[in-house]
Parts: C-alpha cells; structure tokens; sequence
C-alpha cells in the first residue's frame, strides 16, 4: 500500500510538473495570449480602483511633497517621457535599416562592393533629398533594394551639411549610357542613351539596325561612378523612327520614386 | 484551509498585489496553510489542482507568465510533502519555506527578491503556525 501511495504521489507530482511546464511553453511562445488578454480586461478596472484608493489615501497622509515639488516631478517626468520617445524611434529607423542591410546582403550584388544607408527626407518630382554623414558621397551612385539586384535610383549631386542631393534618372538633363537587355534570357539587344524629360526618362540613340521590345529591361552600361548591370526601368512605348539612323523609346521607371525611404550609396565598385 | 478558500484568497491576493502592497508577499504562507492543514499534510489531487489553480490565477490576474507560479508552488509542496513529520513541527521551517516562495517567485517573474516581503511572510507563517494553527502532527508523512 505504501509503495502504491508513493507511486500515485510520483504520478501525479509528474503529471502537474508536465502540465504545467506545456502551459509555461505555450505562453512563452505566445499561444495563450488570449488568456491573458480575457484576464487583464476583468481585473484591470478592479486594479484601477485600488491604485487609485491607495493614491487618494497617500495623497491625505502618506505624500507630502507641495505643489511645486510635484510639478517639478511632472515636467522631469515629461522630459524623460519625451527623451525616451526619441530613444524609441531612433530604435524603430535603426531596425528598418538594419532589415534593409539584411535584404542587401541576400540580394545578388557584387560582394566587394560597399555601401551606406541613406534614410529620405524629402522627394520631389526629380530630386531625393536624404541624411548623409559622410561629406564624399558626390558622384556616387545610389540604388534601391527593392529589386533583387539592386536598382539604380540616381546619383549624388552635392552634399548640403548633413543632407545629400540625389538627381534622379527622370530630371529634366539627366543623361546617361545605358543598355537593353531581353526581358526573358537577359541577352544585351541594344544600347543608348537614358535622357531625363521631367518627370520621365526616353531611351535615346538606338541603332535602327538594333531590335528593341517593349518591357525589355533598361540597365547601366556602366562608367567611373556608376556600376554596369543595374536595373533602371522597362522599355515602353516604342517611337515612331523619324529619320536618322536613331529610333527611340519611353521607359518606364522600375520603382515608384516617391516610395522611397531607405536607400544606399554604393561608396566601393 | 479548505482548497476554495485557497482559490478564493489567491483571486483576493493576486488582485491586491501590485495596486496595495508588493506584487510577491502573501503566496507563501498561503501555500503553507493548504498543504499544511489538508489530509494530514499529504499531497493529494485537490491539493495540487488547487496549487496549480491558484498559480494560474496569479499568473493571470499579475499578467506573468503562466505556469511560472504553478511550478514554484508544485516544487514547494513536494518540499514540504518530503520534509517528513521533524521538518513540518519545526515552525520556522514553516516561515522559511513560506519566505523562500516569496523570494524565488520575485526573482523569478520582477528579478527581485523582495527581502522585506519575504521578511514579513515568513514572520505571518512563523506567528500563524505558532499561535494559531490548531492541526496535530500525528499525520502519516509518506
């Protein structure tokens, strides 16, 4: 019989460790939230009131700061608040940039090249403005990571204090050479010049003789400051050839510009 | 202590800790006086799904994690169930195990140990098991 009592205890002390412990797995991985949710929404108000009597009666006999001390404590308290808001999202920038390092490296550039984070602070029609550190990001190129190689989004014009100036590829001027490859097997088709028109870029000096298709992709061909291979847009429209030994066409932007909130200069190629 | 009471008093408990006095101070002593007065101080089913439903409702109402408590108050009986009939006569074993739930439940769930809570819980058990606890100690311990 005592042996038979012991073994009950054994099981049954078993059986509760076991219990719990699963109980304890699942709230530690967030399955029984509900719960806890269900609880704290019926005992929150009873908890309310009893801080609040204790308050009301420290506030008779136990507290005996004066008015002024306590506002001191309220202004402290709002400068702490207002310090640790800060704190807060200058952690939430630092995660979005440190998820967007992340897609970088997974992404299927070069791995000797080197870049800096910029976060966008302003965006007009051709021109990003971001945050710089650094004062010799001029000429440098930068790219998106919204692409899974990378795509180009302009070009540091000059660098304003802490604020860079990035040209986009649609301001009216902009010119650079580019290539046209196949959509599908990624083969070079043709190659010629991205000019910005306000707004939106027209692919310029095509051969004739060099065969272009809608939704072909739109790449840099490559020179000192920018790296070969970044996707820049599609081919649209194609235009009617004139005259000339040049046919042209509009491109269509590969990102929406104004989307733009964390981008990064490439400072090594 | 009737194992309601026990639930009852922990729903009362876990509602003042934290609002009134110290989120950790009364749960040892009320441990003690469930395993301590129930069935000649045998571990039995009701105790321990009172002990365990007494630590989910801490848990829950202190929004802890759940289960936490429930271990700590498992451990503690079976400490209690196996310290035999010359632990259980000892009273401040009483109020030092009583002090002791105090303190690894604080580390634990505030990483705190709440010395003057523990303090005063084990001085509550100390003086309950000495003054006013009625029960006998003939209880087969197994």
């Amino acid at each position: 019989m005592r042996s038979a009592g012991k073994r009950f205890i054994y099981y049954l002390s078993l059986s509760y460790f076991i219990f719990a412990g699963v109980i304890l797995w699942g709230d530690s991985h967030g399955r029984l939230e509900k719960l806890h949710i269900l609880a704290q929404k019926a005992t929150t108000p009873v908890e309310e009131r009893l801080f609040r009597a204790k308050t009301v009666t420290l506030g008779r006999f136990g507290d005996k700061r004066t008015s002024e001390e306590k506002d001191k404590r309220i202004s402290e308290l709002e400068v702490r608040s207002a310090q640790l808001e800060g704190q807060i999202a200058q952690f939430g920038v630092l995660k979005e940039e440190n998820e967007r390092m992340l897609y970088l490296l997974g992404a299927g550039l070069p791995a000797n090249w080197k870049f800096e984070p910029l976060r966008a602070t302003q965006n007009y029609t051709d021109r990003l403005y971001t945050s710089a550190e650094l004062q010799e990001l001029q000429g440098k190129t930068v790219i998106s990571t919204e692409g899974k190689d990378g795509i180009y989004v302009g070009r540091v014009e000059k660098i304003i204090g802490n604020q860079a100036e990035i040209f986009l590829p649609t301001k009216d001027g902009e010119r650079m050479p580019v290539k046209v490859r196949d959509k599908d097997i990624g083969e070079a088709r043709a190659s010629g010049i991205l000019v910005g028109r306000g707004g939106r870029m027209v692919l310029d000096q095509v051969l004739t003789g060099e065969s272009l298709k809608s939704q072909d992709l739109v790449v840099t061909s490559g020179d000192e400051s920018r790296p070969n291979g970044l996707l820049i847009g599609r081919v649209g429209k194609i235009l009617p050839v004139s005259a000339g030994a040049f046919q042209q066409a509009e491109v269509e932007q590969a990102i929406d510009y104004k989307q733009l909130d964390v981008v990064f200069v490439i400072t090594k190629f | 202590m009737k194992n309601k009471y026990f639930l009852v008093l922990s729903i009362f408990f876990a509602l003042l800790q934290g609002p009134l006095i110290s989120p950790v101070f009364i749960e040892g002593l009320l441990v003690s006086m469930l395993i301590s007065t129930n069935t000649e101080m045998r571990i039995n089913t009701k105790v321990l799904a009172s002990l365990f439903l007494g630590g989910l409702i801490f848990d829950l109402v202190q929004d802890t994690t759940l289960g936490m408590t429930s271990l700590i108050f498992g451990i503690s009986a079976l400490i209690l169930h196996y310290m035999g009939k010359s632990g259980l006569k000892n009273h401040a074993f009483w109020g030092a195990v009583a002090s002791l739930i105090t303190i690894i439940r604080g580390y634990v769930l505030w990483q705190d140990l709440f010395w003057v809570s523990a303090a005063v819980c084990g001085i509550l058990t100390f003086v309950y098991f000495k003054f006013v606890w009625q029960g006998n100690y003939s209880g087969k311990i197994t």
